[in-house]
């Protein structure tokens, strides 16, 4: 708080000041505290006893919330790597957080219209003019293409229309296939013995193709399951192929890439993908399926602890709400929860934008660094984020 | 909690990793600008998924064949349900369990009707359940002929 190069916090005389007064009211609250020892072990009549002691407390009190604003200190950040959140409305402070601190995820959360979303661009913004990129997934909204204003070459796409052919392993094939049966499951309700048989026929595919010939895309397989279950006898595979058949109907295009020769997220700096009209499971779906593709990315890659990219969740809820992220009893942990643990060591950060914070996965309330709250009008959030805020009541 | 219940809008209160507390905050006003319309994004984003989709390889379109279902079906419940032609007997469906039991007539035609279920090991319940299913369909007839304890014995005969 003392140094005097930190730009965010005024005038060194200010800060002094600000010092001076912290100092004064700690020790009036050690007279305060002093005060109300005394007055237990005093031989005074039991009404006045507690009327002194109310109002001792009560003085503590007022003193408390008059001083408030003036102890939250922050820490010093430099200015090239400092995203500005908002300005402190008592003393006119910038509160900034270190861009790194995005590594380990950032809540937002807040009513419909509170400033969610323009708390989400202000934050793209900046960090875009670092040289981070962003991912923008808007799930229940179109907040996204309005930055297209201010970046004019973002890519804002619809979530069927991503090319990329999902089937294409990024990182070990077995465990890659593993994750993508598993979210495919969870989309087509599919029990566990027969999403299971799925990783064993994608790598016999792999076993099968010719020295640069492309994976086969999802409507070719469909052809080879459905072949497959009559020739080898395996109905399983036949409901397998019907599984993917309707996924298939919806993705359209996107069903038959075999290969896709830009990732999207790198070639461009800021892409929006609208997930809203599509059918709920083909949401989670699609939304599990990037983020397995960019958490594998990210770990085949290898990143130091700087911020290399941000994945911005609008309307959050979907991807990280505790419904979605619930065990399915077959000892795998879903993309999303796995993503949220482990994605800080590839320089990836995750902003989770909600309406209702109970409605958050612990797992994301367990691992995220900061909490912005805006209007909470629902008392159980408001008693939620009043805990994980620490405030006062 | 009631401050949180009651923020107005563009107030936030947030807390951070090296913040002694949490602290209150004014969202600075971005000029995000109204909300571009799905043609105008589209027709933004159309050069480069053209050039997108040109670089990618794609799979050959596999022509699904669409079987039209009419509309305007016809009200059923009016009319009485169409006769359908009976199937001639040499194209009947026979099941499993009724070939068996021609096999064995065919086999051994001199032999009494339980005769035949004892080969089958069949129990006498699903040896008549199938010889009536053989009659009703016109594939069997039924014979008698006299025999030395004095009740008729009962044939199967291939019709």
């Amino acid at each position: 708080m003392s140094d005097p190069s930190d730009s965010r916090l005024g005038p060194l005389d200010v800060n002094l000041r600000n010092l001076g007064l912290i100092q004064k009211l700690d020790m009036m609250r050690d007279a305060a505290v002093q005060n109300d020892w005394t007055l237990s072990n005093s031989r005074l009549p039991g009404a006045a006893k507690a009327r002194a002691r109310l109002s001792s407390r009560l003085m503590r009190r007022a003193l408390e919330q008059a001083f408030e604003p003036l102890w939250t200190v922050f820490p010093h950040v430099p200015p090239d790597k400092a995203v500005l959140s908002g300005i402190e409305p008592y003393s006119r402070r910038p509160v900034v957080i270190h861009r790194n601190l995005f590594t380990r995820h950032v809540i937002v959360a807040g009513m419909t219209g509170s400033g969610k979303s323009t708390l989400l661009a202000l934050f793209a913004l900046q960090l875009l003019a670092q040289g981070i990129s962003i991912i923008w997934a808007d799930h229940a909204k179109t907040e996204g293409r309005r930055l297209l204003e201010l970046v004019p070459d973002a890519l804002v796409i619809r979530a069927d229309q991503d090319l990329v052919n999902i089937l294409d392993p990024v990182g070990r094939p077995e465990t890659f296939w593993a994750a993508l049966s598993f979210e495919l499951a969870k989309a087509a309700n599919l029990r566990v013995e027969t999403w299971n048989e799925l990783p064993e026929i994608l790598a016999r595919i792999q076993a099968g193709l010719a020295p640069g010939q492309r994976f086969p895309s999802l409507q070719e397989l469909v052809e080879i399951l459905f072949t497959l279950a009559k020739r080898e006898r395996r109905p399983k595979l036949a409901t397998l192929a019907r599984a993917i058949q309707a996924l298939n109907a919806v993705l359209g295009d996107m069903a038959r890439v075999r290969h896709a020769p830009v990732d999207l997220s790198k070639r461009f700096r800021l892409v929006v993908l609208e997930f809203q009209g599509l059918p709920p499971r083909i949401h989670n779906f699609l939304a599990a399926v990037r983020l397995l593709r960019m958490q594998t990315r990210g770990s085949v890659e290898g990143h130091g602890s700087d911020l290399q990219s941000v994945y911005i969740s609008d309307e959050g809820t979907f991807e990280f709400g505790k419904e979605m992220s619930g065990e399915t009893g077959s000892g795998y942990v879903r993309t999303n929860k796995k993503l949220i643990t482990q994605i800080r060591a590839q320089g990836t950060g995750v902003i989770v934008a909600v309406q209702m914070l109970c409605e958050l996965d612990d797992s994301v309330k367990s691992n995220a660094a900061t909490i912005v709250c805006f209007r909470l009008p629902n008392p159980k959030d408001a008693a939620e984020a009043q805990i994980i805020l620490g405030m006062n009541d | 909690m009631r401050k949180l219940m009651t923020l107005s809008v563009g107030r936030a209160v947030m807390r951070s990793d090296g913040f002694s507390g949490a602290v209150e905050i004014v969202i600075p006003h971005v000029p995000l600008g109204d909300y571009p319309s799905d043609d105008e994004v589209s027709r933004r984003m159309k050069p480069t998924l053209d050039a997108l989709r040109q670089a990618t390889e794609f799979s050959k379109v596999i022509e699904e064949a669409v079987v039209p279902i009419a509309s305007e079906l016809p009200d059923h419940r009016a009319e009485s349900p169409p006769s359908l032609p009976a199937a001639p007997l040499s194209t009947a469906i026979v099941s499993v369990d009724e070939q068996a039991m021609l096999d064995e007539i065919r086999s051994a035609p001199t032999l009494g009707t339980t005769d035949h279920y004892f080969r089958l090991t069949w129990n006498f319940r699903r040896g008549d359940k199938v010889k009536k299913r053989l009659l009703g369909r016109g594939l069997i007839r039924l014979d008698r002929q006299e025999s030395k304890n004095g009740r008729p014995k009962e044939i199967m005969v291939i019709v």
